[in-house]
């Protein structure tokens, strides 16, 4: 028995060198069990729990910023079944900095009423999903792929329907878990004719194998299969549009702060992990447009897929009158706008990725989250504040916001202008960011930039009719005394939108630099040789 | 009488997902709808398996096991949200849920 492990290289101890570079992950699991167990040593610990979760985050992104860009740390760990680079790592801090801001908005929402005894097992369900978005960034194996996605989707899941005795909750949650568990079932089927058509499950030697013109049994059309079950679990994470029913359906019927965590972390992470499995097969073709299977065919069903997301996710908001809905609209058209700049990952070398490792796309997308998270922490946490002195979330409650509570009402304004793509809030370096790259790459990528620019069109009406009711539809309804926390929350949330505006110049320089992909560069991991066939023999 | 090689259990994988796609798509009862999607996870595994056999590697095999971890965390999280749904309509028809729409 021992030979047979020292034979594939058990026992496996992994060093401090690799266990370094995941401290922000490794922090995030010691907090869910300190979460865990708080309740064993304070008693009435909704409150405690919460600290606790908060200052766990804290830690995880103070040692995440500690990691440095050495040699030691970017590159494969575990025996390649993760990897770290400067895309990964700007990742985590964003979601770290975000799932932080959730924490502090669940003060101001749902403390006061989350029945006792439910504060550990909803921050251990919030911490866990963190950590699966957290390693989706770093996966470059097709069983952490499956393994991350799943850790990310099942405590969402429970999230989503965590108000028990609230009816649309449940039914939320019926909808996301129906729609999940058959979404991942295809994407892990179309993963099982990747790794049968190459033999291996590594990410990067499949590109290289499939470079090798090595494809093993049934060719394209099972290759056609794979990648196709890989799109619709991914597509479904991002609910990019044959995918995105639930969406709507989920946001409005989970509390406001999982909504507003699943709106960012769950969508960014999922877009973060196409980046990063599409480039690395990528880099094995060479970004050859028309090698092994055509890059160019793949990134026009991405981009296809990019335009009608978005145009989907701003007509469905124009009906809308529920804010929470409008939102989730609002952020399939985003996740839209995002899911343009991938189909850029597929172009050749020259332009997309640089001799370092530089991807504009990915680039792209990262500045987009990062003002993303900004838009929509905010867009929210304005949303609930409201919430929890009407009891309502209809926006036509919201009429004379701009005397009953004038920096909430101004807060809202900066968060619409920024969601339209206006100056001057950061939402329009990002958007302009966006179209700027994809118009750069010329060809059929203008029109995709023609479409975003639609869009910012259509979505004007919905953002700037909240706008209007606040300020003016005249309403006798009492001024309003909202949570000085939330407030607060909303205005940092505000002027960090502004700040990133003026502060554009080192905002781009960060996500530049950020923006580089670890890219196995040789082949490196050959398929085995196969011992024994049922057949006895290979095709 | 002919080998068994490994398209026949790709066509028993291909037919189990086949199955349980179909069943999702088509029943109502909320049980048979998540036996369905287990009946999808069995048709990957039995590829993988045979995948996995085919190229002499544990890799499939090892595959294996997660997903069977995955799908029985899915099965137990659907059946305990069933439970919480049945106790408030008193029936498993997936219609009965229909309040969020738009």
């Amino acid at each position: 028995m021992t030979h047979l492990l020292a034979a594939i290289g058990l026992p496996y101890i992994p060093g401090w060198d690799e266990l370094r570079p995941f401290a922000a992950d490794l922090w995030l699991i010691v907090t869910i069990v300190a979460v865990l167990i708080t309740p064993f040593f304070i008693t009435r610990s909704n409150i405690a729990c919460a600290l606790v979760a908060l200052a766990g985050v804290t830690l995880a992104f103070l040692s995440q910023l500690l990691v440095r860009n050495s040699p030691h740390v970017i590159g494969e760990h575990f025996r390649g079944l993760l990897v770290m680079d400067q895309f990964a790592m700007l990742w985590k801090l964003l979601l770290l900095l975000f799932v932080a801001g959730v924490i502090l908005m669940w003060f101001t929402t749902t403390a006061s009423n989350m029945h006792e005894g439910d504060g550990p097992e909803f921050f251990a369900l919030l911490l866990s999903a963190t950590l699966g978005m957290s390693l989706m960034a770093s996966t470059s194996n097709l069983l952490m792929l499956v393994l991350s996605v799943e850790m990310a989707s099942l405590p969402s899941y429970v999230l989503a329907g965590f108000r028990k005795t609230h009816r649309i909750g449940a039914e939320a949650s019926l909808k996301y878990v129906l729609f999940g568990a058959v979404t991942s079932a295809v994407m892990i089927y179309g993963l099982s004719f990747l790794y049968g058509l190459y033999g291996t499950l590594q990410v990067g030697a499949i590109g290289h194998a499939m470079a090798a013109g090595a494809i093993g049994v049934g060719g394209n059309a099972l290759l056609a299969v794979a990648l196709l079950g890989l799109i619709v679990g991914i597509g479904f994470k991002v609910s990019a549009v044959p995918f995105h029913f639930w969406c709507p359906d989920v946001f409005e019927g989970a509390s406001i702060e999982v909504t507003t965590f699943l709106s960012v972390a769950s969508k960014g992470a999922a877009l973060v992990l196409l980046i990063r499995v599409l480039t690395t097969i990528a880099a094995g073709l060479g970004f050859a447009p028309h090698a092994g299977m055509s890059l160019a065919a793949l990134a026009g069903v991405i981009g296809v897929m990019g335009a009608v997301t978005c145009t989907v996710g701003n007509l469905g908001a124009l009906v809308q009158t529920n804010i929470k809905r409008l939102l989730a609209y609002s952020s399939i058209a985003h996740a839209g706008y995002m899911l343009c700049a991938v189909s850029l990952l597929v172009r050749h070398k020259a332009t997309i990725v640089g001799e370092d490792g530089n991807s504009i796309a990915a680039q792209a997308i990262l500045l987009y989250l990062a003002v993303y998270l900004f838009m929509n922490l905010g867009a929210f946490t304005v949303a609930a504040l409201i919430y929890r002195q009407t009891g309502s979330e209809d926006i036509t409650h919201y009429a004379g916001l701009s005397r009953r509570s004038p920096l909430a009402a101004a807060c809202m304004t900066v968060f619409m202008f920024s969601l339209i793509g206006l100056p001057p809030f950061a939402g329009f370096v990002a958007k302009f960011n966006l179209m700027w790259v994809l118009g750069t790459n010329g060809g059929w990528w203008w029109a995709l930039v023609a479409v975003i620019g639609l869009n910012t069109i259509f979505s004007l009406y919905y953002y700037v009719r909240v706008v209007k009711i606040m300020y003016l539809t005249p309403s006798d309804a009492p001024a309003l005394n909202v949570n000085p926390l939330g407030l607060g929350l909303a205005v940092a949330c505000a002027a960090a939108l502004v700040l990133l505006f003026i502060g554009l110049a080192p905002l781009s320089r960060v996500t530049t630099n950020y923006g580089k992909l670890y890219l196995t560069s040789q082949t490196q991991q050959q398929p085995a040789q196969s011992t024994a066939m049922i057949t006895g023999e290979r095709r | 009488m002919t080998q068994l090689a490994l398209q026949h259990y790709l066509a028993v994988g291909a037919i189990l997902f086949a199955i349980g796609l179909i069943g999702f798509m088509t029943r109502r009862n909320l049980i048979v709808m998540f036996l369905c999607t287990e009946l999808m996870f069995q048709g990957v595994a039995i590829n993988l398996i045979a995948f996995g056999r085919f190229w002499g590697n544990l890799a499939g095999q090892a595959f294996v096991i997660f997903v069977l971890v995955i799908a029985a965390a899915e099965a137990s999280l659907a059946l305990g949200l069933v439970v919480l749904l049945f106790r408030q309509r008193n029936t498993l028809d997936a219609d009965a849920w229909r309040d969020l729409k738009g």
